[in-house]
């Protein structure tokens, strides 16, 4: 080893070795002065504890005599101990530490106690004085003595003490100012009033909460109208009366309401939109909506809620618009759950079938043309809030929106081939795993077809004698010509004789209805045109009456006027002559122009143009204007104006249950389900 | 070579700087002592008004979900499941991750709580490990449970999956084996709520050592102090830690880490901010640090608060093994972090958190342990080589000791003042423990410390370790 045993030394430094032992030293002390509080300190808080328990368990049973003394019912013997105890009471009042005892010991009490009980501790703490301490404590410079003293005069109830109060709710002391507020709303009704009139300070949302469970444990409170402080320069104040407001379900400030949705603060909009959805405020629809693109999530998510709630079909193209816009997933789920609210009928679960797809609904709706008006709607109107808000203070400046704008660049296609609808289609009529549906499905299969008797066979062959019987008396009650096959097959092949009896019998009754119907129904009458309106009124007039009537034939008429026009060519009168003979040329005008319009129309507008069924590529246009989403988007067909029947004559048909042939329409699309759906729904 | 001026001047300078050092560190200590003293006198002062427990039901009450991870805790998965179930507060959600656990912890809680399987929507793009199912319970009674199962993928990755799948304003992180104390959940919104304003955006508290405490049916009967001396030692790191240490730095608002035990977060601030870090083991000081530079680049007003009122209670480990294995994934999440979020190192733009709390946990924090490895290994040396400059050192030991030792009795002393949970003839032994702690616990720390900074420095791979609980109801 080296020997350096003098190096150290000249190398020491000069400084810090006494300082370091000078500390140490002084360490060493305050560390067993430390041991030593800590031991006093344990004890003392113990005693302290001890000694209060003491005291009190003292103290408690001359305050409970005081309270449950009547002197009406009270012995002679009650009321000698009652005065004892009142001079030993005070005795007690002349130590200022008996008296900080005495006060502590009521207070708690008072936690405990309601009613005249309560009643009677109050006016005992005043009889006695205490509320002298109290008030002394409020011209303290501590903010915890202050603090004490407010607190002490408002759970014993010393409304003379309000006004000293009130002057501490602008304390720069947040603890004052808080304790202070708590107490005038406890003391009095008005309290609130002079709080929400005069409060600088902002009010936090403890604070807010601990001023509800006050004003919720008020008896007979009568609420101020909170709508006064909706536009009040504090904004915790207009966030505090909104909840207020929804608390006390008081709707008359709904316009205001309105306007803070768009108002800067989060909570304040977030709380404006819960009471739209309290107060079912529907005129504050639009708003909503566009306030929605420049809120936080939080906000997104209760607007969703709320046009949830106030439950408008109109609004799922809104809510279609956010769930396909770039916003958060929570956001997106809620529009989809919101939609399912709105429409559950467009979200039908089809187990044991290939998965819905929404896709043709959607494609509906999504179409480009729609999100293009939405988008420039939305500009319009954000255009008008940028207006309105240079206007109103704390209302924000919505930005220009860009989520539909970047939707706008999305192309929805919009080819269709038959194929997709044909598929598409067949999966939104098909129900779900209801017997009865796949009846349904089998009817739609073979509607166009002829009777398919191997169907029924099966389904009424496997059948017990007492379903037959069933079957074939809801056969008898409902059955139409369609049954007539099934009938003549049970006929032919049915054993039991009562059941072939019943058949037989159904089916000549149903064949006798059919003769009855083709008899009633006489194509020729059919196609003729029906009486007009106008000829019960006409026969029974004046001429001049005639003419007005002609005249209104001339702008109102159809079809159905003309034939009755051109009888009154034959009139006996010139002046009806000659009036008929013109309205008889503008009646053929419209006729003509009105088939043009109609072809027109249906190529224009709508809808599907469906050549032939073999034709498999098709377009769908969509009608913007018209489209919502709860209405069923139906095909206009293409077909010959000589062959289309007057519509009384088709609600006829229907009634008697005659299903005409029917050049195409979407069910005629042959489908077959797939093996899975059988194999699902059986298992 | 030793006689040399050079070599003079160059071992006065390494004196001065261990005196600086020390120095700085005594001054840094008192002045946290003082801060503490202080905001704890105001605590207790400003929280003896009103009552808690009125509020509970308001209409204006937030709500809350509570996110417990749970691997592997079947032993104590029900009674813990329990015990956060019957807190005082009306609108709370109680929603335990199952990450990946490989015993019965699912099983029992389907069981226990009668679960079903449920369907809801998630987030195709949500990165974390897929969800294998969530699960709620068919009994009323259970109805603010919620059970997610996923693939393990970590605590921090399950804590992201509730906070994901959460649709409250708040979010608390606990460890599933805490205890929390009924009245928990009212202190947390009252501290969310009491400001005005900032935007409070976390909530972290005091964790207090359960170990050998008497706890019957999810709640804490008698405080007892812990029989094992490992735990008795972590009890009185635990009380300066939190009595003192935190209780500072929360009253500067400069609160860097909110214990993964018992912290809560505004979860719209915590998912802007990216949730939890799956890349760190020490996520919970990461989320606050990412969650505070998130608010100070966007300029909005925010704090951290701390609640110092015992409500969390936790097992700590009792075997060295295991204990050394926590420290040294603390020391490296600590680095981690740091590393991470270098350039706040004496970043003006961060304000205090640049010019405090950082370089505090950068020297205190993590360079403590290795200068007094480093200290050690030079006085070895300087023994060796015969230049052991004794005099100094024996003054600096003795010095460092007396105000290590003071300090421990002054968080006693505040531990007394403001809980007094203790016993007399527990505090003494806490005293005594504190005494010998420099020689025993403090080198064991500082051992766990330099391991996982050689881990970390050196990537040498390791995870999370495992810790084994006895379970509550055995202590």
């Amino acid at each position: 080893m080296i020997n350096t045993n003098n190096i150290y030394l000249n190398i020491a430094p000069n400084v810090g070795v006494d300082l370091l032992w000078w500390l140490t030293s002084l360490f060493a002390v305050i560390g067993i002065v430390y041991i030593l509080t800590t031991f006093y300190t344990k004890s003392s808080l113990m005693l302290g504890i001890k000694r209060k328990k003491i005291k009190k368990r003292e103290l408690g049973p001359i305050v409970s005599e005081f309270l449950f003394f009547d002197e009406n019912t009270a012995t002679l013997e009650d009321k000698n101990t009652y005065i004892s105890l009142k001079i030993q009471i005070r005795q007690l009042l002349k130590n200022k530490r008996d008296r900080k005892v005495l006060a502590e010991v009521l207070v708690e009490l008072s936690q405990d106690l309601s009613g005249e009980t309560l009643r009677s501790l109050h006016s005992l703490y005043k009889n006695l004085g205490l509320e002298k301490d109290a008030l002394i404590k409020l011209k303290s410079w501590k903010w915890y003595t202050i603090s004490q003293g407010i607190l002490e005069l408002t759970q014993m109830k010393v409304t003379d003490s309000y006004n000293q109060i009130t002057k501490f709710v602008n304390d720069r002391r947040g603890v004052i100012h808080k304790q202070s507020v708590i107490a005038i709303v406890s003391l009095k009704d008005e309290g609130i009033n002079y709080f929400l009139d005069t409060t600088q300070h902002k009010i936090s949302e403890w604070q807010q909460l601990k001023l509800l469970e006050i004003l919720q444990n008020k008896k007979d409170f009568n609420p101020p109208r909170f709508k006064n402080w909706l536009f009040s320069k504090n904004t915790d104040t207009v966030l505090f009366a909104l909840r207020l407001l929804k608390y006390y379900d008081q709707n008359d400030g709904n316009e205001a309401i309105i306007q803070l949705i768009r108002h800067k603060n989060s909570l304040i909009r977030l709380e404006a939109i819960q009471c739209v959805g309290e107060f079912f405020l529907v005129e504050a629809r639009e708003t909503l909506k566009n306030v929605f693109w420049v809120s936080n999530n939080d906000c997104k998510l209760l607007i969703i809620e709320v046009i949830e709630t106030l439950g408008f079909k109109e609004d799922v193209a809104f809510l279609k618009l956010i769930e396909d816009s770039k916003q958060v997933f929570a956001v997106k789920n809620k529009a989809y759950a919101a939609i399912n609210g709105l429409m559950p009928e467009n979200h039908l679960k089809l187990d044991g079938l290939e998965e819905i797809s929404s896709d043709y609904l959607d494609s509906l709706i999504n179409t480009k043309e729609l999100k293009e008006k939405e988008a420039s709607f939305l500009e319009e109107k954000i255009s008008e809030e940028k207006q309105n808000n240079n206007t109103i203070e704390e209302v924000e400046n919505i930005k220009t929106v860009k989520e539909p704008e970047d939707k706008k660049e999305e192309n929805i296609n919009l080819e269709f081939t038959i194929e997709d609808i044909e598929e598409d289609t067949v999966k939104e009529i098909a129900p779900i795993d209801d017997e009865k549906h796949i009846e349904f499905i089998k009817f739609l299969d073979s509607k166009n077809e002829e009777f398919s008797s191997e169907i029924y066979d099966e389904l009424y062959f496997k059948q017990d004698k007492d379903k037959k019987l069933e079957l074939l008396e809801k056969i008898e009650d409902t059955g139409t010509s369609y049954e007539i096959s099934l009938l003549e097959n049970i006929i032919k092949k049915e054993t039991n004789e009562q059941l072939k009896e019943k058949a037989e019998f159904i089916l000549n009754r149903i064949s006798k209805n059919q003769e009855d119907i083709i008899e009633e129904v006489d194509p020729k009458i059919i196609f003729l045109p029906e009486q007009t309106v106008f000829k019960n009124l006409y026969e029974n007039c004046d001429t001049e009456a005639k003419l007005i009537l002609l005249e209104e034939i001339s702008m109102l008429g159809d079809r159905k006027e003309l034939n009755f026009v051109i009888e009154e060519l034959k009139s006996s009168e010139h002046i009806i002559r000659q009036k008929a003979a013109k309205v008889k040329l503008i009646l053929e005008k419209r006729i003509e122009n009105e088939s043009i319009e109609e072809v027109e129309a249906i190529i224009e507008n709508d809808t599907l143009v469906l050549p032939k069924l073999e034709d498999v590529e098709f377009n769908i246009n969509m009608d913007l204007d018209s489209t919502t989403t709860d209405k069923a988007v139906e095909p206009v067909l293409e077909c010959d104006e000589n062959k289309l029947m007057p519509l009384e004559y088709c609600f006829l048909m229907e009634e008697l249950e005659i299903k005409p042939q029917k050049p195409f329409s979407l069910f005629n699309i042959d489908f077959e389900l797939s093996d899975e759906f059988y194999t699902d729904q059986y298992n | 070579m030793f006689d040399s001026d050079f070599f003079n001047i160059v071992v006065n300078y390494i004196n001065i700087i261990f005196l600086m050092f020390t120095i700085i560190l005594f001054t840094g200590y008192t002045v946290m002592g003082y801060l503490a003293t202080k905001h704890t006198l105001h605590y207790r002062r400003k929280n003896s008004f009103g009552d808690l427990s009125k509020v509970m039901a308001s209409p204006l009450a937030p709500s809350i979900t509570i996110i417990a991870p749970a691997y592997n805790e079947g032993m104590n998965i029900v009674e813990n499941v329990r015990s956060l179930l019957s807190l005082n507060y009306v609108d709370y959600e109680v929603m335990v991750v199952n990450d990946g656990s490989k015993d019965d912890t699912l099983e029992k809680m389907i069981i226990a709580y009668d679960l079903v399987k449920i369907e809801q929507r998630i987030d195709p793009n949500w990165k974390s490990k897929p969800i294998r199912g969530i699960y709620k319970s068919k009994h009323k009674a259970f109805s603010k449970l919620t059970v997610i199962d996923k693939e393990n993928g970590g605590k921090s990755d399950a804590l992201n999956t509730g906070m994901q799948l959460s649709s409250n304003r708040y979010v608390g992180c606990i460890d599933v084996d805490c205890l929390l104390l009924p009245e928990a959940l009212l202190h947390v919104v009252k501290s969310f709520y009491q400001r005005s304003g900032k935007r409070v955006i976390a909530v972290g508290g005091v964790i207090r050592v359960a170990n050998s405490c008497k706890i019957a049916g999810g709640e804490l009967e008698e405080v007892r102090l812990p029989k094992n001396w490992l735990a008795k030692f972590q009890l009185l790191e635990y009380t300066r830690s939190f009595v003192l240490g935190r209780m500072a730095w929360g009253s500067i608002d400069s609160l860097l880490i909110i214990s993964g035990a018992f912290g809560f977060f505004d979860r719209e601030i915590a998912v802007a901010a990216g949730g939890y870090d799956t890349n760190t083991v020490g996520e919970d000081m990461e989320i606050v640090f990412r969650m505070r530079r998130y608010m100070h680049e966007k300029k909005l007003p925010y704090t951290v608060e701390y609640i110092p009122d015992p409500l969390c209670w936790t097992e700590v480990p009792e075997e060295i093994k295991i204990f050394v294995n926590q420290r040294d994934r603390w020391s490296r999440g600590n680095l981690e972090t740091l590393t991470k979020h270098k350039d706040m190192f004496f970043n003006p733009k961060y304000g205090r958190l640049g010019m405090i709390s950082y370089p505090y946990w950068f020297f205190y924090e993590w360079l403590a342990p290795l200068l007094e490895f480093f200290g050690f290994l030079s006085i070895l040396l300087f023994y060796y080589l015969g230049i052991l400059n004794v005099k100094f050192f024996m003054a600096i030991t003795a010095a460092v000791f007396s105000f290590s030792v003071m300090f421990s009795f002054f968080a006693i002393l505040w531990e007394v003042y403001a809980y007094n949970q203790y016993k007399s003839k527990d505090i003494f032994i806490l005293m005594i423990f504190a005494i010998i702690e420099p020689f025993i616990f403090h080198p064991l720390v500082t051992f766990s410390a330099i391991r996982g900074n050689y881990k970390k420095l050196f990537k040498v791979k390791s995870g999370w370790g495992t810790i084994t609980r006895k379970g509550f109801s055995k202590a």
